[in-house]
């Protein structure tokens, strides 16, 4: 009967698409190199979109047939999740999420720094022509992404810096950018403590006035005490032994970006040129966050050890937690890209 | 062809395209004149430069492509495996009293939970997005083929059995255009949910895929952007109904009413 | 009791005979409880014959057949088809006919009608051609392609037909078939029935609560009682072959068997509707 031959017609052609797409996933000519980045599209991790958009993955797979394909995932945890899982080889995320990683008996290693401030900073609605500083906030509306999030640590920190109970204000979570911004317009919040695009894009529109600035590493310093880690590039024990040539040429790239984008710091502008097409990423939004920006990559351990420090502060990690530095971070690649010189 | 007392096509066709077109400029210029807020919604001109210049450049092929796939195939094999579950259920009793009380109980589950797992066995390509979506509509296929041989009519299987028909010939015969005549209605339906689960797969890990381009979007906020993989969504999964509804038109031939 | 009106012939002794019940019985258990439908029914049908059961409506005549097709187990009583009993569907032995038609609505009239052919093996080429052979016999050349939808009631039942016919069973029950057919086309479809089957030699139980239908159609008449049913009479009826339908029952013999037989029914039918 005619449907039920149609059914059995689609069905097979069905089978010969599957088989044709499933292999896509796995077997390739050249060897794959997978970076895992949650969530995509930040400013936290230029120097990925820099490598990018200078062509240098495009030179590794030319010259040293290796292709780098990146992975989005929603946010940072699943990249590590997929890090762990073994579905890829590295992952651009945070130094706490290896951190956190460790505390649940996973290995990971931290290869190398993107930024050594945080990329957050916080504002004010700009009518609020009382409110100069965080220590004007009691009692205050504050929006964050999400209660326990990266902002809502930086809102606790900057308000205890200033000697403001954190206890003492309104912690609004306001999500993602869109709703973020429209809370913001609605002035569902007083300040805010977030991200670049956002922070830029309000504070350039006069809609907001910036009172705390983590983005610099001045800010970041004044707020820690020492530097801090935010993104960087991680790996797993086992990809160190089994690729360390691959590991080296990755962290290579790496180096030379960030010496690129360090040589560039004066010229935002040639920055936001060579970024890979469709982001946009503004100069302005460029220029607000190279402060933080590491000269070279380099992991500095004070710096490892204040996250960890501030992580305990935060009732975010075990007090009683410990781990050798050199479980958490594996610098020998780095060390050498920078003994190395010059860009691959 | 219309019948007595309906417009003729044409000028339904006319009138749905009006429709659209007076929608788009609606929202041109609300976006224009500040009615509608441009940061959300954008506008139809930017919307529509974005996907032009995406075209152009061969930006977009590959991952249309790829929401394409996982939705369609995913949508095939969810309904065949549930479909030929459900077969199972019916004709081996055995195995219905073990699946039958299972199945409610996951149907009630949002597929979405099981995606974590679906990547630890099919990777992050292609095939745990096909499998999402296959996990969600394979509930429908499931219920259809039940359905349909639970109503079949008791006249037309008593009718085959007395021609001399053994089991596989019955499916083949009866069982199976029954079901896929339910099938098809709800196939329809189910198109939706087969994108869904596609864009929320690409959402959860992925390299390539409309899901993967709003969710880049979305952290640029770069609204037209989205507003155009949104767009673009809604135009495949139109396209896949439009040809559903061909075939279901042309399946359907058997059903006309009789004239009298 | 079994009133001759001209000799029988004795065809028993050739072959054994198409059916043989005894004593055969069917219960159903209901909300009210156990209801009899069937109740001792005793008797023999013999190959070739045409056999017409009559009784009032909701007698057991339907339940009858699904027994003998071996659709329904008997509850009591034994019953053999052509000497063989178990109860099993018999695929070459049995063609059924059903009152509402049981077309596969998602095939042509040819494609149905080649179904049993196929179940049975038969190459494809070879069940089109027997197929479309059969479609053309039934009077509806030109509409092999159309699907059940798209025929009229009449048109449905000759396919039916048709599809029973075409891999010749032995033995073809038909439940009152023309009934929800319109009086003219009821009297084509008796006709063509009666020259199907002077060709093809089947033994046919034909349930009928139309009693003219079965005078104009049968060589054999059994009046069944109200429910639960047993056998009230069984009756020859020796009108000459080939008959007209509709002429036929003007003819002075008819309208005698007739009224014999009537006498018989009328009381049934009475009593069932007593019952009600």
């Amino acid at each position: 009967m005619k449907a039920t031959r149609w059914a059995c017609g689609f069905l097979a052609i069905l089978t010969l698409a599957v088989g044709t797409a499933l292999p896509a996933t796995g077997g390739q000519a050249v060897p794959e190199v997978r970076i895992a980045v949650g969530p995509p599209n930040v400013v936290g991790y230029l120097p990925l979109y820099m490598a990018k958009g200078l062509g240098h993955f495009a030179e590794l797979e030319r010259r040293r047939n290796l292709k780098v394909t990146l992975v989005d995932f929603r946010g940072g945890s699943e990249a590590a999740t997929a890090l762990i899982g073994g579905d890829v080889d590295f992952a651009t995320v945070t130094l706490t999420h290896v951190i956190k990683a460790h505390e649940q008996g996973k290995d990971l290693r931290f290869l190398l720094t993107f930024f050594n401030a945080q990329a957050m900073a916080m504002i004010v609605q700009a009518d609020l022509r009382d409110v100069t500083s965080p220590a004007q906030l009691r009692g205050r509306r504050v929006g964050i992404t999400s209660l326990g999030s990266a902002t809502h640590m930086q809102a606790r920190h900057i308000l205890a810096a200033h000697q403001v109970d954190p206890d003492s204000v309104q912690f609004v979570p306001v999500g993602g950018p869109p709703t973020a911004l429209a809370a913001w317009q609605r002035k569902a919040v007083d300040a805010m403590v977030y991200l670049d695009p956002l922070i830029t894009m309000l504070v350039d529109g006069g809609s907001a006035r910036l009172i705390y600035d983590v983005r610099t590493l001045e800010g970041t310093v004044r707020l820690y005490g020492a530097a801090h880690i935010s993104s960087g590039l991680l790996t797993r024990p086992d990809v160190i032994t089994r690729a360390p040539e691959t590991t080296q040429r990755v962290v290579d790239v790496f180096v030379c970006t960030l010496r690129w984008l360090r040589s560039r710091r004066t010229r935002p502008e040639e920055i936001a040129r060579n970024l890979p097409p469709g982001l946009d990423w503004s100069p302005a939004v460029i220029r607000a966050n190279l402060g933080g920006l590491s000269a070279d990559g380099r992991v500095l351990p004070d710096a490892v050890n204040t996250v960890i420090t501030f992580l305990k502060r935060d009732g975010l990690l075990d007090p009683r937690f410990t781990v050798p530095v050199d479980r958490l971070v594996e610098g020998a690649f780095v060390q050498r890209a920078i003994l190395g010189g010059g860009c691959p | 062809m219309s019948r007595a007392g309906e417009p003729p096509a044409t000028a339904v066709r006319a009138v749905q395209a009006a429709l659209v077109a007076a929608a788009l400029v609606g929202w041109e210029v609300g976006a224009r004149r500040g009615w509608l807020s441009a940061e959300f919604v954008s506008r139809p001109t930017a919307v529509g430069a974005v996907i032009w210049d995406w075209v152009r450049s061969g930006y977009l092929w590959p991952h249309l492509v790829a929401t394409f796939e996982a939705a369609v195939v995913g949508l095939g094999l969810g309904l065949a495996g549930g479909a030929a579950l459900g077969f199972l259920v019916m004709f081996v009793p055995a195995v219905g009293e073990v699946v039958e009380p299972a199945m409610s109980t996951l149907n009630a589950v949002p597929r979405i939970v099981f995606y974590p797992l679906l990547m630890l066995w099919l990777g992050l390509g292609m095939a745990s997005k096909v499998g999402l979506v296959a996990t969600i509509v394979a509930f429908l296929g499931y219920y259809t083929a039940v359905g349909a041989v639970r109503e079949v009519d008791r006249l037309l299987l008593a009718q085959v059995r007395i021609l001399g028909a053994s089991p596989a010939a019955m499916l083949r015969h009866l069982y199976l255009p029954a079901t896929l005549a339910w099938m098809i209605t709800g196939l329809r339906t189910s198109v939706g949910l087969a994108f869904i689960g596609a864009i929320l797969g690409e959402y959860m890990g992925s390299m390539r895929g409309i899901g993967n381009i709003i969710m880049g979007a979305q952290n640029l906020f770069q609204t037209p952007q989205v507003m155009a993989g949104l767009a673009l969504t809604m135009v495949l999964a139109a396209a896949v109904d439009t040809l559903l509804a061909r075939l279901e038109t042309h399946w359907s031939a058997w059903r006309q009413v009789e004239q009298a | 009791m079994s009133t001759s009106i001209a000799p029988v012939e004795s065809r028993a002794a050739v072959r054994p005979p198409a059916v043989q019940a005894v004593g055969l019985a069917k219960w159903f258990d209901g909300a009210e409880g156990t209801v009899a439908a069937i109740e001792n029914l005793t008797f023999t049908v013999h190959p070739g014959e045409f056999l017409c059961l009559v009784g009032p409506s909701g007698c057991g005549k339907s339940t009858l057949l699904n027994i003998i097709a071996g659709l329904l187990p008997a509850s009591g009583g034994q019953l053999q088809i052509y000497g063989e009993s178990g109860g099993r569907v018999r695929p070459d032995c049995i063609g059924y006919v059903f009152q509402r038609d049981a077309l596969l609505p998602w095939k042509t009239a040819l494609q149905n009608v080649m179904l049993p052919l196929l179940l049975r093996g038969v190459p494809m080429a070879q069940s089109r051609a027997e197929a479309l052979n059969w479609v053309q016999k039934v009077g509806l050349a030109g509409f092999e392609h159309h699907y059940p939808s798209q025929l009229s009631g009449g048109m449905r039942k000759r396919i039916s037909l048709a599809m029973t016919m075409v891999y010749r069973p032995s033995i073809i029950l038909m439940d009152e078939p023309f009934a929800a057919l319109d009086v003219q086309t009821r009297h084509l479809m008796e006709n063509e029935l009666l020259a199907l089957w002077a060709e093809a030699g089947s033994t046919i139980l034909f349930v009928t609560h139309d009693l003219e239908e079965a005078v104009a159609l049968a060589d054999r008449i059994i009046v069944l009682t109200a429910a639960p049913a047993r056998i009230r009479a069984d009756y020859q009826v020796p009108l000459d072959r080939p008959r007209d339908v509709a002429e036929i029952r003007t003819s002075g013999a008819f309208v005698d068997i007739y009224r014999r037989i009537w006498r018989d029914l009328r009381e049934e039918v009475a009593a069932s509707r007593g019952r009600r």
